[in-house]
């Protein structure tokens, strides 16, 4: 024992970071570990994120000093149209785009997955609409969507006359929302695809040998071991999606009539365009709560189907 | 996984249709950087351009000085990429690894900052830069990429997969927390990594907000700010931009297919990790 | 209030120190408080070296070159300055320069125009410049267009040193006037056989279905401002005393109505939807889908580009009963308050109005210089045809400009266009719209009278 005390006293500055089973010994470690991101937090988000705190009870217009007005702002907010109206949009807009990411990147994820001949190529092609710049998606759909392009061309064997996407309020969001889609689905392909590599392939030659088909494989493997990455992806993506703002800028510009102005493109708005800083912070405060409410519940179902090895 | 020889082939099929489907964007982009301006504007648009224009990346390299931004863009990625690497999945080991009291609490404070929108924020943090003294300075561009909740958050998830049983192996060799992050965790999660590092380059690389702000000498320029040098109030010289843009592509495919062999690669791991 | 309010820029470094805190205070020169150099007001110029930044928006290679020769020209000028420029992208401006000044930091001069003279001078963020001139023996207003002068002055206060302006006029394609057997437009603006009523029947010359598969080829006109024609018919967005909407006036509805008809009645306008994907109301004209459209001198510049389109300019067509209107949109550049020294600000801003500089507008930037001796000369007059450049200057005794009043964007962009644009799709009446708009202007103009 005595040898015991010894060595812990020389190896001093390393014992903390030794694993312990009691709970609050790995605090100090933890601070060590969590050192760089705490500061980056607090620096990055902690403070300008209280500032806008502040700026919610505030009436502020950048030029002058900040004036508080307690929780007027909140109030306006309740009886703001545009801010439901645009509210709508975003939920619209995040329901669509999740769904569809969600859909395609799996299967894009499952196809990309299996070695095939010129995987390599395949991969980068389907990672491409990622870092193709929007000013040449903004282009290329454009032409889309055009009364005489592609998608009305396939939409008329169909019986379907020409659809003027972009400039009827019915049509603008699902066309921004097929776009987004095109965009961003690789994004949900590659932490999906990453996520199925981790998945061991001995799972699979298990359950083969039992003579289980690829569908149960699918049901009773993939999809468990895959919940982590998925449940992230959704997280992620509702998180993201909820603040849409820069697509829609270049894609419609909110338009046509406001169809596809979302609630953070309205925040933007009104904080450097109508200089009213402390009311946009209030909406986003707003949009704050709605985001963690989706969140939360989230995080609640996820004991109902994440799996966690 | 044996696969079929009709599955296969159906497979195929299906890959490169989608595939096909994702592409035309891009080669669009690629075929309007070799035409005239009046070519790009045409309509129906032109898929190939009579005479290739190559003096549009000649003029794209010279008069919007594309070379400068591209390495002013290539530092601040790299450094900003590294940073972040390092600092979320420290982070993240913590999270997955560690118990210690608040740590959800802590948690759910990093995902909750992800869901403000960052136009509020973006005066406080110019003040800062500021106040530091670091504007028009590469550190003002680098500074906020060094830290992500969604990076931590990546990470987490990755690390949460890999069997506690392998750390408990390491403990019982005599190796502390450090040698589990080191030799256990982050060989394990080079997927995790390699998305986390596509994903954080892709963001640094595109973004023009944040570089307007605390940029202002022509020379520190990153790439975003050099392809709107193309843009005007009623004339965007489309042509050189997509050239501009061709340009920018280059460095990320390298990247990217540098990154995409750690999905490979964790393949092989995994198969070891039981 | 001032005892509930606090100054933001003590409250943002203050929260920023915080933040940094020894780290970032330790490793970084604190900058210099703007207010230091206030020793200068009502003294003599020092000549102690000063730096000074020109805030501009637009990155297009040829402007950052005429700026660096403004700037140069101002150090050589005075060899204790050292001049620069700032430029970033035109959809950046607004967020740069405000973020500038809730910093702390404002540019010691900054570019204006019809959007963004309203939107700082309403925040009290300018300084008057009529003094800086009176004092100034080497400066007069008189070499500038009275009407650009008389239009951007309020109460006594002008905050814009002009630069260039763009009227707007109506870009015609000969070859497609020729073919529908039309003459060239007239150049003169007073002409009062250019009217809305000829421009319709000329208009509906050109629109055609040239293949004949029951859908138009050639529209006649395309008009992607509506605010001209809204001006031309007497009427405007505000009433007179800018209290309240002015939509609802009798020409202000007429005008309105009259624009809608182009489109769903004559069809000699594209609906949105009939030109989906075909680009701007340029690429069209260019292409050759439309035969008029109406834009600034901007149109020059891009028009110019364009092999072997056959193009003119004429002037904007006179409504019944009303004088003839020469909608324009000036720009030139101001001094924000705070700056480190507003004398130096002044010395800045005259280089960047000077003749030499008006001379480049007129040649590299393509736009009216301000100063009318140079737009008269060689340098905007004199270069070659098309376009019949005297229709822009012509069009200055009939100056008129975008409303001043502070909220104008908030009011355009949330209140009217988004009405308006249903519109001009068919889905509402023009009453209908203009009806409910109307509240939505008068309550974001009883917020800005009110306070």
């Amino acid at each position: 024992m005595a040898t015991g005390q010894k060595a812990q006293t020389v190896s001093a500055p390393w014992s903390i970071l030794r694993p312990r089973r009691r709970r609050h010994k790995d605090l100090y470690v933890a601070l060590l570990f969590l050192a760089p991101s705490l500061l980056g937090l607090f620096l990055l988000q902690v403070l300008p994120i209280g500032t806008a705190l502040v700026l919610g009870v505030s009436e502020w217009n950048i030029i002058d000093p900040i004036k508080f007005v307690g929780l007027k702002n909140f109030v306006e907010v309740a009886t703001d149209a545009t801010f439901y109206h645009t509210l709508e949009n975003t939920l619209y807009i995040t329901a669509g785009l999740e769904v569809l990411n969600t859909l395609l990147g799996l299967c894009a994820a499952l196809l990309l997955k299996n070695a095939m001949r010129g995987i390599d190529l395949y991969r980068t092609i389907y990672f491409l609409p990622l870092i193709t710049t929007w000013a040449a998606v903004a282009i290329a759909w454009r032409y889309m969507y055009s009364l005489e392009g592609p998608i009305n061309a396939l939409l008329g064997p169909l019986g379907i006359d020409p659809i003027p996407w972009l400039s009827r309020p019915e049509w603008a969001m699902p066309a921004v929302i097929i776009t987004i889609t095109w965009k961003t689905l690789s994004w949900k392909t590659i932490i999906l695809l990453a996520g199925l590599q981790s998945i061991p392939n001995e799972f699979y030659e298990a359950s083969s040998i039992d003579g289980a088909s690829r569908w149960q494989q699918f049901w009773k493997i993939t999809l468990p071991l895959l919940s982590p990455a998925l449940f992230f992806a959704l997280i992620i993506g509702i998180i993201n999606t909820l603040q849409l703002f820069d697509p829609i800028f270049i894609m419609t510009d909110g338009g046509p009539a406001d169809s596809t102005r979302t609630l953070s493109y309205y925040i933007y708005t009104r904080g450097f365009q109508n200089l009213r800083m402390g009311y946009a912070a209030a909406l986003s405060w707003v949009l704050f709560a709605i985001i963690l409410l989706f969140t939360l519940v989230q995080w609640v179902l996820q004991k109902r189907w994440v799996f966690y090895q | 996984m044996k696969l079929r020889r009709r599955e296969t082939v159906s497979l195929q099929l299906v890959t490169v249709l989608g595939a096909a489907a994702l592409l035309f964007p891009f080669l669009w982009m690629i075929s309007a950087s070799l035409q005239t301006l009046q070519e790009v504007e045409a309509f129906p648009p032109i898929w190939i351009p009579e005479v290739p224009q190559w003096t549009n990346y000649v003029e794209a390299v010279v008069n919007y000085n594309i070379g400068r931004a591209l390495l002013n863009s290539a530092i601040v990625t790299t450094v900003s990429v590294a940073g972040q690497l390092i600092v979320c999945s420290l982070g993240a080991y913590a999270f997955s690894r560690l118990r210690f009291p608040g740590r959800d609490a802590i948690f759910l404070l990093f995902l909750a900052t992800m869901m403000i929108p960052h136009y509020v924020t973006i005066i406080p943090l110019y003040t800062m830069v500021w106040s530091a003294g670091l504007i028009d300075t590469y550190p003002a561009l680098i500074f906020p990429g060094l830290f992500s909740p969604f990076g931590t958050f990546l990470l987490r998830q990755f690390f949460n997969q890999i069997p506690i049983s392998l750390d408990e192996a390491t403990l019982i060799d005599g190796g502390n927390h450090w040698h589990i992050y080191l030799y256990v965790i982050m060989p394990l999660s080079r997927a995790g990594l390699g998305a986390l590092g596509i994903f954080s380059f892709l963001g640094i690389w595109n973004t023009l907000f944040w570089p307007v702000l605390v940029i202002n000498s022509k020379e520190l320029f990153t790439l975003p700010l050099a392809l709107a040098m193309a843009q005007g109030q009623f004339i965007t010289l489309i042509h050189i931009q997509m050239a501009g843009s061709v340009i920018a592509c280059v460095p990320v495919i390298v990247v990217f297919l540098m990154l995409q062999k750690q999905f490979i690669s964790s393949i092989a791991l995994s198969g070891m990790k039981q | 209030m001032t005892d509930h309010s606090l100054s933001r820029r003590h409250f943002l470094q203050g929260s920023a120190l915080v933040a940094g805190g020894a780290l970032m205070a330790a490793c970084a020169p604190v900058a210099g408080e703007p207010g230091a150099a206030a020793a200068d007001e009502g003294g003599s110029m020092s000549e102690e070296p000063i730096e000074l930044v020109a805030q501009y928006w637009g990155t297009r290679p040829e402007f950052i070159e005429d700026r660096e020769i403004l700037a140069k020209r101002m150090t050589e000028k005075f060899p204790n300055v050292t001049a620069s420029q700032n430029s970033v992208p035109g959809g950046q401006y607004g967020e740069k320069v405000l973020t500038a000044i809730a910093a702390g930091t404002p540019p010691d001069t900054m570019q204006l125009n019809h959007r963004w003279e309203p939107f700082f001078r309403g925040q009290e963020a300018l300084l008057n410049v009529i003094p800086f001139a009176d004092a100034d023996a080497e400066f007069s207003f008189d070499v500038f267009y009275p009407r650009i002068i008389e239009l951007g002055t309020t109460e006594g206060q002008l905050v814009t040193v002009p630069r260039g302006w763009n009227p707007f006029v109506i870009y015609y394609n000969r070859a497609l006037f020729a073919e529908a057997g039309l003459d060239d437009l007239p150049t003169s603006w007073e002409n009062d056989t250019w009217n809305w009523d000829s421009f319709l029947e000329t208009a509906q010359a050109l629109t055609a279905d040239s293949d004949g598969d029951g859908r138009t080829d050639v529209y006649g006109m395309f008009f992607p401002y509506w605010y001209p024609f809204l001006r031309l018919g007497g009427g405007d967005v505000l009433s007179d005393d800018q209290q309240s909407s002015g939509l609802d006036s009798p020409e202000a509805l007429a005008a309105l109505q009259w624009l809608a008809d182009l489109r769903l009645t004559h069809k000699v306008s594209p609906t949105p939807a009939e030109i989906e994907g075909l680009g701007s109301a340029q690429d069209l004209f260019t292409a050759g889908r439309v035969a008029m459209f109406t834009a600034g001198a901007w149109g020059i510049g891009a028009l110019t580009r364009v092999e072997g389109l056959d193009w003119d300019v004429g002037p904007l067509p006179r409504a019944a009963g009303q004088p003839p209107v020469g909608y324009t949109q000036y720009y030139g550049h101001g001094i924000p308050k705070g700056t480190q020294s507003a004398e130096w600000s002044w010395e800045y801003l005259k280089v960047i109005s000077d003749e030499e500089s008006n001379i480049t507008v007129a040649q590299t930037i393509g736009d009216v210089p301000a100063m009318r001796h140079i737009a008269d000369s060689e340098y905007f007059a004199g270069l070659p045809k098309p376009p019949t450049r005297q229709v822009f200057i012509d069009s200055a005794p009939h100056m008129q400009v975008w409303p001043t009043i502070a909220p104008i964007t908030e009011i355009m962009s949330r209140a009217i266009t988004p009405e308006l644009n249903l519109a001009f799709l068919g889905e509402k009446s023009v009453e209908d719209a203009v009806a409910a708009a109307g509240p939505q202007v008068d309550e974001i103009l009883a917020g800005f009278w009110g306070n």
